[in-house]
């Protein structure tokens, strides 16, 4: 262990733990407010344009595109649970298991990346607005605690963050997914406006619109900042963009952050804990670990958003102990570690849609339909069966074509005509917040940081094994409803994590003794300490969350200027 | 130079950009198609050159020679023995084997090797025609063979870019095309 130095120049205005997609975020909100701003991202340095697979055609990349079996055995067994997740194309973005070990009392299957940026090169880039239908939904229903806000609370920061990130999406006047602020959806397919046309005249509340993505469909300098720029159609987005299109803290936050000048980057930091300062009841700074070196340094701020993922936060917070806080940073309450949500998938259908035989499409657009959730939003749709709800992302496409009962010249005549439509959708389920779903510290064993062992107890329950043979059978109801034959439902229940929307862990709320963070994303306990990240969430919704964390953030770093400027903090 | 490391550089082959000096020694080496011999087997990582050639028969009178490459033209041959040996799980790896077992059984049965072009197009034909309940083994080994042969033919540099719509950067996306305005061919990515 190197020395622990501590010195004028390791004193900053503001401290930022983590670098993804809502890290990035603060850091840019605190350096355009002039914070003199530390990023610290435990990860090396990715820059925007190093990204050695996005020129790569499939006969570019070596077995198809897929990685060889010795490598995953050697460095992906967990992070390759998800069949879908471990590609040629991203590996260069997906943490290595050996390098990285955490444990678990029930699976978890930890998806991860550690570099500057974060998972926000890897994102599914879908952005939904929270309701207040999310929002009230712990308080009506006696569940958990209740948010100690409303949809009124971070409607301007929707519209604020929307602005910035640049969503394309379609205006369909929803309550449990409001309108945002918008650029021009990426639109259905033939076969697609087919099916929202044939499931709306079957089932009106089940409405299929063009996902709203975090793809610059319209690109405007003016506000799109950074290093964006017009979505190529490519769809392959998860190596990340040269072209900037889709939002990354590479693109978009970072070089917004460092053209400030206020803003110091410094990768592979690992943050071991956050220093409490008992006199003045609150943070004084961070010890980091240089992950090459060794060196343990501790730098100081008067304010730190903890931004390292959900997961990453709540260790750090876990493993900051002092005389006040033995369990932990700001855990009084007892909550830090507990409540952790994640989506829940692995089920839905597929079929064929006959018909269309010349309509086609062109291009690669990087989203295709999602179906917002439509049971338990009133009084008419609710169900007694579960609470809460799902959406789905699907899409229409054309296969490829390897007609039976051809073979030879006649087969060759076949083959390069595109096949017929075929349609997917997979659903997402909401998980409730449960006490006894949790992550916590092993301290008795240390990965190669000396750090101790994340480990997860957490499972689905009841609800969500209710939720999804609904949402099973709601698909292939609207397959049917589109027409569609040939139609395969499937239901593989998913571990926590597999969704990459795990969240919860810090969660938010009105009393300090039954959570952790108040309205402003503040810490109860330590006013100068704020969580912007998914650990603040106290439900997990059915939307994909990133854009909420963003606003939140956003929202968080405007009160701690405001409370700075009062002299209050 | 083995088959492994052809594919790890004919990936840098085709991204010219990225690896110069590489595309020095992979067009001295093995700029020349590999000829079906012994000593070109040699290469194989899986399957040995016996059912190799018998997969390479196969898989050329399902996508033989026409106005476009035939499958091992492209080498679909070695792709798949690559396929086999770096991803394919065990489980697979053996059920395939045995499968195709039953399919080189029934087709030396047949005498295979010894008919024209024609006939083996029509015994092939015959396994294809069996009915739900008369699928055997041999059945499996050709419908799985055939899958993969035209899926990973579609997937060569070759055939998307000179026999399928191409479109590295397509720019805008246009969900209704006419697909007889685009020459009926499907898009390569």
């Amino acid at each position: 262990m190197g020395d622990i130095t501590m010195n004028k120049n390791n004193e900053f205005d503001a401290i930022v733990i983590g670098s993804g997609i809502s890290g990035g975020y603060a850091a840019m909100e605190l350096c355009t407010k002039g914070y003199k701003t530390l990023v610290l991202e435990r990860g090396p340095m990715v820059q925007h344009g190093d990204y050695p697979t996005a020129h790569l055609d499939t006969w570019d990349l070596p077995n198809q595109g897929k990685v060889s079996k010795q490598e995953i055995s050697k460095h992906y067994p967990k992070q390759s649970r998800l069949a879908w997740w471990v590609n040629e194309d991203n590996k260069p973005f997906i943490n290595k298991d050996d390098e990285y070990p955490y444990k678990e009392d029930e699976r978890f299957d930890w998806i991860r990346g550690h570099h500057v940026g974060g998972r926000s090169l890897m994102w599914g880039r879908h952005c939904y607005r929270w309701s207040d239908i999310d929002f009230t939904a712990n308080s009506k229903e006696g569940v958990a605690v209740d948010w100690p806000i409303r949809y009124a609370d971070i409607e301007p920061w929707y519209d604020y963050v929307e602005t910035f990130v640049g969503v394309a999406g379609q205006a369909e006047g929803l309550k449990q997914v409001p309108d945002g602020v918008f650029l021009k959806p990426f639109p259905l397919n033939c076969a697609e406006q087919k099916m929202r046309e044939a499931v709306a005249e079957k089932y009106p509340d089940r409405v299929v619109t063009p996902g709203r993505v975090a793809n610059l469909s319209e690109y405007n300098p003016e506000v799109h900042k950074g290093a964006r720029g017009q979505c190529q159609n490519r769809s392959r987005c998860w190596r990340g963009c040269p072209f900037g299109a889709y939002f990354s803290s590479q693109s978009a936050t970072l070089p917004v952050a460092t053209e400030t000048g206020n803003m110091t980057l410094r990768p592979d930091s690992i943050v071991m804990e956050i220093l409490y300062d008992e006199a003045s009841g609150k943070a004084s700074g961070v010890r980091v670990k240089d992950a090459n070196t060794g060196d343990v340094i501790d730098y100081s701020a008067r304010i730190i958003f903890c931004n390292a993922s959900t997961v990453g936060t709540t260790a750090i917070l876990l493993n900051s102990r002092s005389e006040t806080f033995p369990n932990g940073l700001g855990n009084t309450s007892g909550e830090l570690g507990h409540n952790i949500m994640d989506h829940h998938y692995g089920m839905g259908a597929h079929g064929q849609l006959p018909g269309h035989e010349d309509d086609y499409y062109q291009g690669r657009k990087p989203v295709g339909f999602y179906i917002p959730r439509f049971t338990n939003i009133d009084e008419q749709s609710k169900r007694t069966d579960y609470k809460r709800g799902f959406g789905y992302q699907g899409e229409a496409m054309r296969s490829k074509n390897t007609p039976d009962g051809k073979i030879g010249a006649d087969l060759k005549g076949e083959i390069f005509k595109p096949g017929g439509y075929h349609v997917r959708m997979t659903c997402f389920g909401e998980m409730l917040p449960h006490h006894d779903n949790r992550m916590y510290l092993n301290f008795d064993e240390r990965d190669q940081h000396g750090m101790p062992i994340i480990t997860f107890d957490a499972k689905l329950r009841e609800n969500e094994m209710a939720l999804r043979e609904d949402g099973v059978k709601s698909a292939v109801e609207m397959l049917e409803a589109a027409g569609c034959t040939n139609i395969e439902s499937h239901n593989n229940l998913t571990a926590p994590g597999a969704c990459i929307h795990e969240m919860g862990t810090a969660r938010m709320g009105r009393d300090p003794k039954t959570s952790v963070l108040n309205k402003w994303n503040q810490m109860h306990d330590v006013p100068n300490v704020f969580v912007t990240d998914g650990a603040c969430m106290t439900s997990s919704g059915t939307q994909n969350p990133s854009i909420t964390y963003m606003a939140l953030t956003a929202r968080a770093v405007d009160y701690a200027h405001k409370q700075i400027q009062a002299g209050k903090l | 130079m083995n088959r492994r490391e052809i594919l790890k550089y004919t990936a840098m082959l085709t991204g010219t950009a990225i690896c110069a000096p590489l595309t020095g020694i992979m067009l001295s080496g093995c700029s020349q198609q590999v000829k079906e011999t012994p000593a070109a087997h040699s290469s194989l990582v899986f399957f040995n050159s016996e059912d190799f050639t018998l997969i390479t028969q196969i898989m050329d009178v399902i996508l033989p020679k026409t106005d476009s490459p035939s499958a091992s033209e492209v080498k679909v041959n070695y792709i798949l023995d690559n396929m086999f040996d770096q991803v394919y799980k065990s489980d697979y790896q053996q059920k395939f084997t045995a499968h195709f077992h039953q399919l080189k059984s029934f087709l030396n049965s047949k005498n295979f090797d010894s008919l024209d072009r024609k006939e083996q197009e029509t015994l092939l034909l015959s396994l294809e025609a069996l009915t739900e309940n008369q699928r055997n083994e041999a059945y499996w080994a050709y419908i799985d063979l055939k899958q993969q042969t035209v899926a990973f033919y579609l997937s060569t540099e070759e055939i998307a870019e000179n026999h399928l719509n191409y479109l590295p950067i397509p720019g805008e996306y246009k969900p209704c095309v006419s697909l007889e305005d685009l020459g009926g061919k499907a898009w390569a990515i």
